[in-house]
């Protein structure tokens, strides 16, 4: 028997507590070197038995086990070993996030949310969930579903990586579910900045679907207010170019402030490219004056990257249609291969 | 399918009429003996059909008795001793459905009140009569009575997806748009698609987005508002001007109390004293006591002198001045001091800024007023005696 088999032995929840805490210590110092988190998951049982240990009633104990996992789920190279190995750390993870009670909730988004980042990791997620994501999506809605305090802001994250694939996309852009209305609230959510960025992701990757480009601008889900409001200021506007501007964004304030975080002005600007894919959207962006607000962002700004993005958007749209001459720059573009990988080559840069 | 009366010969089918209308001579000679008593009256038959209740015409007006039929119908029907709480309730949730196909919405909301009141604990019922009584104050535009009602029945029966619409709709025409929201999310967690519900609550969504935006647009407006006053009574303070504003306390912030300079001569109402770039031009009344007469500036620039105005007003006569002596050189100026009921002359030459700003002229009504008499006129003594006794 392995020392590694040997230490699991200890992790269950009957175990005497001094020897399960000690036990528990080894494990947690064991996820922290990449050999470590390499030993403890060639051992049959020892995330299964970690995943038990949530429950424990001492709370330390429970609370250590969690960290275990939020480092062992971290390390991308063990995700197909965690998923596939019949450890049921996800069906366990969203029995722990589904319960309202449970004070472990958010170290329990965090794993999802890790195991989440590689494809394999967000398929089996959005297996294990099915038809059930909207719950989800709904639990993460109600401000205090989690009576203990869990804020649960780590779902977002958990949707955006779930949102590089394409049957997620076409479930959350069905328009008779209100799956993105909902969640388009959040992109201007004052309290967490995890929040917000994860539903940006999301709103991002399902900008890249040109088909659904009408359904996300219209009335229902209304997406250009909601990427323009946040990069709005306080400056004021004459009556013509405010009555031209969506209604969300007309006659603010002098208090009005900027979202904070450059990533996140970048992710919107990112978004609203991908909006200017389409010649209705382009359209639709200069009908509702987009331009003014970004004239003022590109005169506030002082971020590089945030800039690079935000000028390649202007002149998007500051041209006329004849002189882009394609309905849709996805579709019909067809970028030769010597250019692709200059391109690439260029992204790190941005 | 044979028929056998296909085979009867002509012969014995008129032997079997012959003999069936024998047998009803017969019935009828034997009733003979017992006489119809239960008749209707030849003289009163007419009233007697208006009230049977197969053939009435119109319902019985309030405190009318009872014909005894329709009397012995409703005893079927809503008697309490006869029915179950729960027939009852059905009864009148009938006769609501009833009244509310016929659009008689108060009926139908008295009949389901009925209906509740028997409190037959059925909550399928209760919820179906609290539901309808919400639809007919809807459609009679009693918007907070039918949400309570919706809610009741939507407290009732949780998953009662038509209460919760119904909810969100008169959420809608309430304005509570917030709370709307809510019930349609509600609602479509129920029923995972509805697609009344996703467009009601895109038009809570836009309904609250218009609200807000004219709140925005108000608060930018008074802001503007309130920074053109203080622009104003700085102005005014800075060049001593006694107009009488006052600061009132107004919950938080302090409000300053314009009404002592608006004017109230009739003639310039809504022509407020204000600035232009820098200077204020004012509303000036003229007063000619001789006569009873006034003449009105709309727009006196405060640097501007008397005599200007004064040369423009006499270019042509008066056609009061009778004895046409009121021109730019006779005329004396004055203002009154109210305190001490002294008059100062003015001098015409003055710009009308030097004047206001002596201490002893306070503005009134918002509206500087001077009076104008004739040099010399028997009228000006007459006058001036006034102020001096």
């Amino acid at each position: 028997m392995s020392e590694i088999e040997e230490l699991s032995q200890f992790l269950t929840l009957e175990t005497r507590l001094d020897v399960k805490a000690l036990a528990l210590q080894q494990t947690l110092g064991l996820t922290g070197t990449a050999d470590g988190r390499q030993m403890l998951i060639n051992t049959p049982c020892v995330v299964k038995n970690l995943c038990k240990l949530l429950n424990d009633y001492q709370k330390s104990v429970a609370k250590d086990a969690s960290l275990a996992l939020i480092n062992l789920s971290a390390d991308e190279d063990l995700t197909s070993t965690l998923v596939t190995e019949g450890t049921e750390i996800i069906e366990n993870m969203l029995n722990i996030t589904t319960n309202p009670e449970h004070e472990l909730a958010d170290p329990a988004c965090m794993v999802l949310s890790n195991l989440s980042r590689t494809k394999l990791g967000s398929e089996r997620l959005f297996q294990t969930m099915g038809e059930k994501l909207e719950k989800y999506i709904d639990i993460f809605c109600q401000e205090k579903y989690n009576k203990k305090g869990a804020r649960l802001h780590y779902l977002a994250a958990v949707f955006s990586n779930l949102s590089q694939i394409p049957a997620v996309r076409s479930y959350i852009l069905d328009p008779s579910r209100t799956c993105l209305q909902r969640l388009v609230s959040f992109i201007d959510y004052k309290d967490s900045t995890t929040r917000r960025g994860g539903i940006l992701g999301l709103i991002k990757n399902c900008c890249f679907e040109t088909d659904h480009h009408d359904f996300l601008l219209s009335d229902a889900v209304d997406l250009l207010p909601k990427l323009l409001l946040p990069l709005a200021g306080p400056e004021e506007f004459d009556e013509e170019d405010n009555d031209k501007l969506p209604i969300d964004l007309q006659y603010l304030g002098e208090e009005k402030t900027r979202e904070q975080d450059p990533d996140i002005r970048k992710m919107l600007l990112e978004a609203l490219t991908q909006l200017c894919a389409t010649k209705y959207g382009r359209e639709y962006l200069r009908s509702k004056n987009t331009y003014v607000i970004l004239r003022e962002l590109h005169k506030w700004e002082k971020n590089d990257n945030v800039l690079a993005v935000l000028e390649h958007l202007v002149n998007i749209v500051i041209r006329f249609e004849h002189e882009i001459g394609y309905d849709n720059l996805k579709k019909e573009v067809e970028v030769p291969e010597e250019i692709t990988e200059k391109f690439n080559a260029l992204e790190p840069a941005l | 399918m044979t028929d056998p009366k296909a085979h009867m010969t002509d012969e014995e089918k008129h032997q079997l009429a012959l003999k069936l209308d024998q047998d009803l001579e017969e019935f009828i000679n034997a009733r003979k003996n017992t006489p119809y008593s239960e008749g209707w009256n030849e003289e009163t038959w007419e009233q007697e059909m208006e009230q049977h209740p197969f053939f009435m015409k119109k319902l019985p007006e309030e405190g009318e008795p009872l014909p005894p039929l329709l009397e012995a119908f409703q005893q079927l029907k809503y008697d309490p001793e006869e029915n179950t709480t729960e027939d009852l309730a059905l009864s009148y949730k009938d006769d609501g459905n009833f009244n509310f196909k016929l659009k008689k919405y108060r009926f139908a909301i008295a009949n389901y009140t009925e209906g509740l009141k028997q409190k037959c604990g059925n909550v399928e019922i209760d919820a179906t009569l609290y539901l309808n009584r919400a639809a007919c104050q809807f459609h009679l535009g009693n918007y907070r009575s039918s949400l309570n009602d919706s809610l009741q029945a939507a407290k009732l029966k949780p998953d009662y997806t038509k209460a919760v619409v119904r909810a969100a709709q008169c959420c809608l025409k309430l304005k509570r748009y917030a709370d709307g929201q809510k019930w349609c999310d509600y609602g479509i967690r129920l029923k995972n698609t509805d697609p009344s519900l996703v467009k009601l609550r895109t038009e809570l969504v836009q309904g609250q987005k218009l609200e807000e935006r004219n709140k925005r647009k108000e608060e930018i407006a008074e802001r503007k508002e309130e920074a053109l006053i203080n622009e104003l009574v700085t102005a005014l303070r800075v060049r001593g001007i006694n107009t009488g504003i006052k600061r009132k306390k107004d919950s938080e912030r302090a409000i300053l109390d314009l009404s002592s300079i608006e004017p109230c001569h009739p003639a310039a109402i809504g022509k407020r004293v204000h600035l232009v770039d820098g200077c204020l031009v004012w509303p000036v009344l003229f007063l000619y006591p001789e006569y009873g007469e006034t003449d009105f500036v709309q727009e006196f620039h405060e640097d501007t002198c008397f005599m200007d105005h004064l040369q423009l007003m006499f270019e042509e006569l008066p056609l009061w001045d009778l004895e046409k002596k009121y021109n730019p050189a006779s005329i004396r100026m004055y203002y009154e001091h109210r305190d001490s009921g002294k008059l100062h002359v003015v001098d015409p030459n003055c710009s009308l800024k030097t004047v206001l700003s002596q201490k002893t002229y306070v503005v009134q009504g918002g509206t500087p007023g001077f009076i104008c008499l004739v040099e010399g006129s028997p009228f000006q003594k007459e006058f001036l005696k006034r102020y001096t006794s």
